[in-house]
């Protein structure tokens, strides 16, 4: 076997090949001496391994119980092919294409050299650092991708991409723009959880703040909210900075929930109540701080009835000045009678009455109908007039109607021939002839007969039985005419203004008696609102422990200046003194 | 490495000094100064109580924002203080020292700012994110604490470069000694010296062999000293994965059959005994020392990446007032 041993060292940064060729049976590598390929590295054996030719091919065996590593795997025995590569301690043997004149080519080179070795051996990786670890490329990386996702992504795609356009006027039209743009990176700062109410475009950061680093305007809540209205009339006052720079997010403050909506402090009224006077000097309001401590005492609307004019005058009475506390209504009714727990005497007997045969809820709940002759009074107030006709009944309402029904009434009984004999009588002006028949009374006797029944039931219908019970009468010079009813204050749903909102409703399992003191009500005049005492009994204030905690929006609203849906539940003092309704 | 072994300092911990107790400078002082910060934070906070509800965007929100962001960059900056050698902005200790205490009192200051309101949004991220930089920063402080004198009586007086010069010396020696013996021996002591893992990666630094190498190890040290026999089959699975301790059975099972020139045996026994107790006292040192300082790679790329977050936060909120 002719082998060609070539081995590369390394000189002056040059490699150089020596060359040696060698004819023997077997090629024996070790770290001996007399080793045909010597390997100086105390890793390797004396006698490591031997190259030995069979008939066919050479083949690497592993001397003693060495192993050696060929292409990198461990073996004791290795049918040795061209390009095969031997790593004995830190020597590298190539077997290369064998040259002419040789069965096969060796190439020996140190991969690394015993210096070199030392080095490496110092390059172990002793430290988090040797192992890869770094503090800047992740510091740099994990700064630049949340600075991008976190802040340039989300105002990219908002201010740089696309522009806002205009405002969508309706809540689909919004829906729909901002369903166009799906990414909604601007979501990742959104701070907290929407009201239900917006919750509809909650992607859509866009509609509220419209400009970068500026407040969300007021224009973009009254792109829907057109109807929020003033808290006050007073135009001098509406200047002033607290209603001309009051923005909505004062008050509205979105992403804190739906409980976030609306600001219930006390401390937000209490800014200019608890000195109204010294912000708004010559304001009717008493200073409010807070309702458990200083609140103002109820002032009731009451009917003030204005003689000449006829008409009336609501004026707001105190609750702590009694000589002013009644209400002229021109009515007359008497509670205590009414609400007797015994009954009161009715066409059908003894009836007992409660507070809401009369007041019965209105549609809201919140209030009450107004009272209705026709509906809660007739039933035991009949409007008969004549005791042998007690079906026949006057209407409700203008004098004039009811004399003219009366006078018709008998008019038609005299033409029918129903006078009675009985009713006739010389003594008595007002009765037929008694002995007369009626066919052989003259057209005037009927006349007569007919003016003088009228006459006498009109006097006892306005003066004795029915108009007098709960109506002033007055009696006129006009024959034609001869009573007048005086006009009746015209029923009004809340008798607290101030942009209350007292819920009946919820109030409902109380009683009306604890409030309203009905049962010793003797006259229509008294008001039967109860004090702020008596909400005090179960109202106080926020945080107040075992109470009912109330804020000043529970019960009073803000916008409260001509707020549409309530116009007709709020009689303002204004459009009160109006020529009264009849009844 | 710079800095490692070579100088006799008890326990090299990159640049931060931590010799003498930086958690007591100037008599705690910044314990105090943190303490009376959240007393007072927590005081305004229960005082306050806005009535639309504690957030970060009452005027109180406001004032702990600021406050939390003028610490987090005041903290960061300890990473340029403690670079600057030539600053007379008072010591680093004393720095590292208010670092710490006003770190964890910005968990108070954040948390309040945030009046308790999470989400899946960048504010809270930049929440998370404080929470973990102070978090990974605690376990710095535990670490300082306790690995410096650990390191020390580990290292015995020694240093990690002398005991990996020694290291060398012994697998030197050992392979002379060996060459002395027998081929067999010799095998085993070069296998072994290729195989001995001198820390690796940052799993390897970090944690103890598994326990299924220590297993393997005594299986076959057992069956070793009971066969008495030795073969290259029974090795193998052994040499694949620990070496230097069973050699130490091996070199024991070679003296014991007493068919080797004992003197030699014996002294590459002793050898390589020391050289076990020194492959582990090294690793123990690098794991230490890995144990030590890995916070500090956690520590630092979360503080950029708050520093980030930070910035999103802040500008978004002025974004969208």
């Amino acid at each position: 076997m002719r082998i060609l041993i070539r081995r590369w060292t390394s000189q002056a940064g040059q490699r150089i090949a020596d060359d040696r060729k060698l004819d023997a049976r077997r090629l024996r590598i070790g770290r001996g001496t007399d080793q045909d390929i010597e390997l100086p590295d105390l890793r390797v054996a004396l006698a490591h391994a031997e190259i030995v030719q069979n008939e066919r091919h050479a083949m690497l065996i592993a001397r003693g119980r060495a192993i050696v590593m060929v292409n990198d795997e461990p073996t004791t025995e290795h049918k040795l092919r061209n390009g095969d590569v031997i790593d004995i301690g830190r020597f590298r043997l190539v077997i290369a294409p064998a040259p002419a004149g040789a069965d096969f080519q060796v190439e020996i080179e140190e991969r690394v050299t015993a210096h070199d070795e030392k080095t490496v051996r110092q390059r172990r990786r002793l430290t988090l650092a040797d192992a890869g670890l770094s503090r800047r490329m992740p510091s740099l990386a994990l700064f630049i991708a949340i600075l991008f996702l976190g802040l340039v992504l989300p105002a990219g795609l908002r201010f740089g991409f696309s522009s806002p356009g205009p405002q969508p006027a309706t809540a689909t039209a919004a829906r729909a723009a901002a369903g166009s743009n799906r990414l909604h990176a601007d979501r990742i700062w959104l701070p907290g959880t929407f009201s239900d109410a917006h919750a509809y475009f909650k992607t859509d950061c866009a509609k509220c703040h419209q400009t970068p680093f500026a407040s969300v305007r007021n224009s973009a809540c009254q792109s829907c909210h057109q109807d929020a209205h003033a808290h006050i009339t007073d135009k001098r006052w509406l200047a002033q900075p607290v209603f001309a720079q009051a923005r909505c997010t004062d008050c509205h403050q979105e992403h804190h929930g739906s409980a976030g909506l609306v600001r219930r402090d006390e401390a937000l009224c209490g800014a200019c109540h608890a000195q109204i006077q010294k912000k708004f000097p010559g304001s009717h309001m008493d200073p409010a701080t807070s309702f458990s401590m200083r609140h103002p005492v109820f002032t009731p609307l009451v009917a003030r009835y204005q003689p000449e004019a006829k008409t009336f005058h609501w004026i707001q009475a105190r609750m702590d000045q009694p000589a002013q506390l009644y209400s002229q209504t021109n009515l007359k009714y008497r509670h205590d009678k009414h609400l007797d727990p015994g009954g009161i005497m009715s066409p059908t007997g003894r009836r007992i009455l409660h507070c809401n045969d009369c007041h019965v809820p209105d549609a809201s709940g919140t209030s009450f109908k107004p009272v209705s002759m026709q509906r809660d009074c007739a039933g035991c107030h009949r409007l008969d007039f004549d005791p042998d006709a007690p079906q026949r009944t006057v209407p409700h309402g203008e004098p004039q109607q009811v004399i003219s029904v009366i006078r018709d009434f008998y008019a038609h009984e005299a033409l029918a021939g129903r006078i009675l004999a009985s009713d006739v009588s010389t003594e008595d002006p007002g009765r037929p002839h008694a002995q007369a028949p009626s066919s052989s009374l003259t057209p005037e006797d009927m006349q007569a007969w007919a003016a003088q029944r009228a006459s006498r039931a009109i006097t006892e219908i306005f003066t004795v039985r029915s108009c007098v019970v709960c109506h002033t009468v007055e009696a006129t010079a006009d024959a034609a005419l001869p009573y007048r009813v005086l006009p009746v204050a015209p029923p009004v749903a809340r008798y607290l203004t101030g942009a209350l909102t007292f819920n009946h409703a919820v109030h409902r399992d109380e009683p009306c008696a604890s409030c309203h003191a009905a049962t010793k009500s003797k006259a229509a005049t008294d008001v039967l609102l109860p004090t702020i005492m008596r909400c005090r009994d179960c109202h106080g204030d926020a945080g107040t422990a075992a109470m009912v905690q109330s804020t000043c929006i529970d019960c009073h609203g803000y916008h409260i200046v001509g707020s549409g849906g309530t116009a007709a539940e709020r009689p303002r003092l204004s459009s009160i003194s109006k020529e009264a309704e009849r009844p | 490495m710079a800095g490692h072994g070579g100088s006799p300092r008890v326990a090299d911990t990159g640049t931060i000094p931590v010799s003498g107790g930086y958690l007591a400078h100037a008599g705690f002082r910044y314990l105090w100064l943190s303490i009376i910060l959240c007393v007072a934070v927590i005081a305004a906070y229960c005082w306050g109580e806005p009535a639309e509800g504690a957030n970060g965007g009452t005027w109180l929100g406001y004032v702990l924002g600021v406050i939390g962001v003028l610490l987090v960059i005041w903290l960061a900056l300890l990473g340029v203080r403690k670079r600057s050698y030539n600053s007379n902005l008072g010591s680093v200790r004393g720095w590292v020292s208010a670092h710490v205490y006003l770190g964890m009192a910005l968990i108070v200051v954040a948390t309040l700012h945030s009046g308790f309101h999470f989400g899946w949004n960048v504010h809270t991220l930049a929440y998370v994110l404080m929470l973990l930089v102070v978090a990974s920063g605690l376990y710095g402080v535990v670490a300082y604490w306790r690995y410096p004198s650990l390191i020390a009586a580990n290292r015995d007086q020694s240093s990690r470069e002398v005991m990996l010069a020694e290291l060398d010396e012994i697998n030197q020696q050992s392979l002379k000694l060996s060459d002395g013996l027998d081929a067999n021996v010799h095998r085993v002591i070069v296998a072994s010296i290729d195989r001995i893992r001198i820390g690796g990666g940052i799993r390897e630094q970090l944690f103890e062999a598994r326990a299924a190498d220590q297993r393997s190890i005594e299986r076959i040290e057992r069956e070793l000293s009971a066969t008495g026999k030795f073969s290259t089959q029974q090795l193998s699975p052994f040499l694949q994965t620990q070496a230097a301790a069973s050699t130490v059975a091996f070199m024991a099972q070679e003296v014991v059959t007493g068919e080797r020139k004992s003197g030699q045996a014996q002294k590459l026994l002793d050898l390589l005994t020391r050289r076990r107790d020194l492959v582990a006292r090294i690793n123990r040192d690098i794991r230490m020392h890995a144990r030590m300082q890995v916070w500090l790679y956690v520590h630092v790329p979360l503080t950029f990446a708050l520093l980030a977050a930070l910035v999103a936060h802040i500008v978004c909120v002025f974004i969208y007032r």
